[in-house]
């Protein structure tokens, strides 16, 4: 991953003649030098527009460069206009060379660059073709044709999407990232955190693009777990409504299943395994109990012959009176059930006004205790328990001002009326249990109540059939009985299965909760965590050598949740005098690239910085910081510098340093 | 048991100790006030309004179900409902309070001696209006139907209870 600028080449045409200039740069420090005003911030400016990138100091579309180039070109006290002007800049990516060209003025269309595959100024002798790219249009980050998908592709970022404030996500733009890598003269120096484009509305904009330059995990992590957590929502439901139909099918034939979880459990079968119970009489018996009872009754009817009707006609008599009998039991209990349920009805609603009337309760305590806090309120006399009036003490209460009743305090009764809350949800939660159970019975003795009648009729039926024809009660009892096993078993071989596809679920479900607890706690992981203890440690270092006095270095930190410098949690920029807030800018910016040298992050090992001595920080201070900046020619970096520091003074400040010095005496832009 | 046994069981030393007693939020001192200025500046025309319509209103942003019954009856749609408004004595003792305090003041220069907010209690209510998730339905009620709610109204009101 790197990008390092090789050579700038400039051209304006003017009646006149040609005009321009070419900069070979090199690794390691660079200091361009020249008075004010005579064209180092073009320069510079250039570049970031050869690259595309003035979209991360503007969002809007006209050219951000001075009017050298754009439009009347001053030279020797004399003006020219500017005809035509382009800017060509030559750039490394470590092991390629391209060359970009972008006109400024002139009749191409201003989104479009051409790039040669190869160091075509540096090299003039080479041919190679060139192809065209568009640039600061949609798609410019992510069509082929794009020149800033070619230049991701060509330094190599793969730029992450991230979340906007719009609720869609989007690709970082490389103009995002570039603030870390270049600050201009006018406006980069006034604010560290501020430099970053907001017009893409891309949510917390200076953390996902110092995550990305800084290749921490953190991003990877949190949308990690945004993951995880979606997917383990989808597993509750898919539970929730596996635990559904299971009730609905046991509901059929009026059976309930125990211990049946109904949250997602990881290991399945669960040690205490759900039972399927089927009601019976007044009790609950498991189904295979039920299925085994009904064929033994079957066995020991099919035992017997088939009677014939007048050889049974008295027992039938007599069964026919024993069964009326128990059906008038039965519809007793049948009444009785309903009469349960609608007292449990009956409960569960008061319960629930209960609920009600105490939430509304708790609401309105919530407030008083916001009220409690406000400004005006903790102003009022009363609010100390003092009369205005007559300075007597006074309660709480409106109703005994006299202090009788010793009211409670509003976060007592807040605490009061909570557990009461908790209590009565409990109650209302256990008796809407029993209702459910008691209308599975009542299902129960229903089902009874017509089995009772179908025997009656066809008891009823056999009496008055032919006598020698085989009894017609005796024949349906066993085809209901038969009826009735198959129905039960299909029930229960379906619970079966569905039970059985717990088993995948519980699985997933396990492996989800262990990718849960596998990330880290917070977003960082170790990695990203010693990234930035690093970039602390390089940082209070730098601030030592730069003579920084505002504050305690020590308790300047770089924060683990917004990594920027902050003093004592809070940003830095009003407590400092302007000088020491260059020398945060230095050392957070170089910072970045020292650290990049022993991580693994996305920098580009380039570093441009437009007058950095900007309120002129003390002599010595620049004199460190320009040191500390040459180590990254050992490194193979690139820093930057456009400086109109005085000749004498800087030319003593380099020189026991590597560094590559472009001198300029009169206007950079001249006449070729 | 005879009784007389019972007794004896019980004749242990004991005693009692008190405990706070809890108190329902319409009576702190806070809330009297809280809405008593909000009455004032949301639901009363020039931040004024005579005695009983105060009553009226406090009565009314009580609960749900008053609020419904109140807009029932600014509504024509049901009989008056003097037989259901109570009229709290604790809030006459807010409204003393909020004079002591300064919030509010009697201007005895009309007829009817109506309560009007003061500066002091503008203030207040300004804060109260600002701070959100708080008496949000009171403050919901009061700018919809606080203005309908006319003295004429809580005056007939008054002679038919």
């Amino acid at each position: 991953m790197s990008l390092q600028i090789r050579y700038l080449r400039i051209r304006v045409s003017t009646p006149a003649g040609l005009f321009g200039v070419d900069i070979p740069f090199r690794e390691g420090l660079f200091v361009l030098h020249a008075d004010n005003t005579s064209g180092k911030s073009t320069c510079l400016q250039s570049i970031i527009y050869a690259l595309g990138l003035e979209g991360m100091i503007s969002p809007q579309h006209n050219i951000p460069l001075p009017s050298v180039v754009t439009d009347l070109l001053e030279y020797q006290n004399v003006r020219y206009p500017v005809l035509e002007s382009e800017v060509l800049l030559e750039v490394s990516n470590g092991s390629k060379n391209i060359t970009i060209r972008r006109q400024i003025k002139g009749n191409q269309n201003i989104h479009l660059i051409t790039v040669w595959e190869d160091a075509i100024l540096s090299q003039p002798n080479i041919s190679c073709l060139s192809s065209d790219y568009f640039v600061r249009r949609s798609g410019s980050a992510s069509r082929e044709r794009g020149f800033h998908h070619f230049l991701a592709e060509f330094i190599g970022w793969q730029l992450p999407t991230v979340p906007t404030y719009d609720e869609t996500e989007i690709t970082l733009y490389i103009e995002t990232i570039f603030p870390f890598l270049f600050v201009e003269q006018k406006h980069g120096w006034s604010n560290l955190r501020n430099r970053f484009p907001t017009y893409f509305r891309i949510k917390d904009l200076n953390k996902r693009a110092f995550e990305f330059i800084f290749n921490l995990d953190a991003q990877e992590i949190a949308t990690q777990k945004v993951l995880l957590k979606q997917q383990e929502a989808n597993l509750k439901s898919h539970w929730s409504n596996k635990v559904s139909e299971c009730n609905r099918l046991a509901a059929s034939i009026n059976a309930t299943i125990d211990n049946l979880p109904s949250q997602p459990i990881s290991i399945w079968p669960p040690t205490i395994q759900p039972a399927v119970l089927v009601s019976y009489a007044n009790d609950w018996i498991s189904i295979g109990q039920a299925i085994l009872d009904f064929e033994q009754q079957l066995a020991s009817l099919e035992a017997q012959e088939i009677p014939v009707v007048n050889e049974i006609s008295e027992i039938v008599n007599e069964q026919l009176e024993q069964k009326n009998i128990e059906k008038l039991n039965i519809e007793m209990q049948l009444r009785i059930k309903f009469e349960e349920i609608e007292n449990s009805t009956i409960s569960v609603d008061s319960l629930q006004s209960r609920i009600f009337s105490l939430e509304e309760e708790l609401s309105k305590h919530k407030d008083l205790q916001t009220l409690s806090n406000l400004g005006s309120v903790t102003d009022l006399q009363v609010n100390s328990g003092t009369c205005p009036t007559c300075h007597q003490h006074i309660s709480d209460s409106l109703i005994a001002p006299q202090e009788v009743s010793n009211p409670m305090t509003i976060d007592q009764n807040v605490e009061f009326i909570e557990e009461q809350l908790k209590i009565f949800k409990a109650m209302r939660q256990s008796e809407m249990q029993t209702l459910e159970i008691k209308r599975r019975q009542l299902n129960a003795i229903n089902s009874r109540v017509a089995d009772i009648r179908e025997e009656i009729r066809s008891l009823k039926t056999t009496l008055t059939s032919p006598n020698n024809s085989p009894s017609y009660f005796a024949i349906e009892e066993r085809i209901r009985l038969k009826d009735k096993i198959r129905h039960t078993k299909s029930v229960r071989e379906q619970i079966d299965v569905l039970l059985g596809s717990f088993e995948p679920l519980s699985g997933q479900w396990n492996e989800v909760q262990e990718m849960i607890r596998s990330l880290p706690k917070g977003i960082l992981s170790d990695e990203d965590t010693a990234k930035i203890r690093d970039l602390e440690i390089c940082f209070q270092q730098q601030l030592t050598e730069y003579g920084f006095s505002s504050l305690n270095i020590n308790e300047v930190k770089i924060s683990s949740t917004s990594y920027f410098p902050e003093y004592e949690g809070f940003d830095l920029r009003f407590d400092l005098s302007a000088s020491d807030y260059i020398r945060i800018f230095w050392a957070y910016l170089l910072g970045l690239l020292e650290v990049s040298r022993s991580h693994q992050t996305n920098h580009l090992g380039l570093l441009i910085l437009d007058e950095p001595r900007q309120q002129s920080a003390r002599e010595t201070s620049i004199e460190a910081f320009l040191r500390r900046a040459s180590n990254s020619l050992q490194y193979n970096q690139q820093v930057i510098i456009a400086t109109s520091e005085s000749r004498d003074v800087l030319e003593a400040h380099l020189e026991n340093i590597p560094h590559t010095l472009r001198q300029f005496d009169e206007r950079i832009i001249a006449p070729i | 048991m005879e009784i007389q046994e019972l007794l004896e069981y019980l004749d242990i030393p004991f005693s009692f100790q008190q405990r706070p007693t809890p108190l329902s939020p319409q009576y702190r001192v806070i809330w009297g006030l809280s809405i008593l200025v909000l009455i004032l500046e949301i639901g009363s025309k020039a931040q004024t309004s005579p005695l009983s319509r105060l009553h009226l209103l406090n009565w009314a942003i009580r609960s749900n179900e008053n609020r419904e019954r109140m807009s029932q009856l600014i509504e024509n749609r049901s009989s008056p409902v003097a037989e259901f408004i109570k009229y709290d004595p604790g809030f006459t003792r807010a409204i003393e309070y909020a004079i002591a305090d300064g919030l509010v003041e009697i201007k005895n220069n009309a007829t009817n001696k109506p309560i009007s907010l003061t500066a002091k209690g503008k203030k207040f209510a300004k804060e109260l209006i600002a701070t959100n998730n708080c008496l949000e339905e009171e403050k919901k009620f009061l700018k919809q139907k606080g203005k309908l709610i006319t003295a004429e109204l809580s005056k007939s009101l008054f002679k038919l209870s």
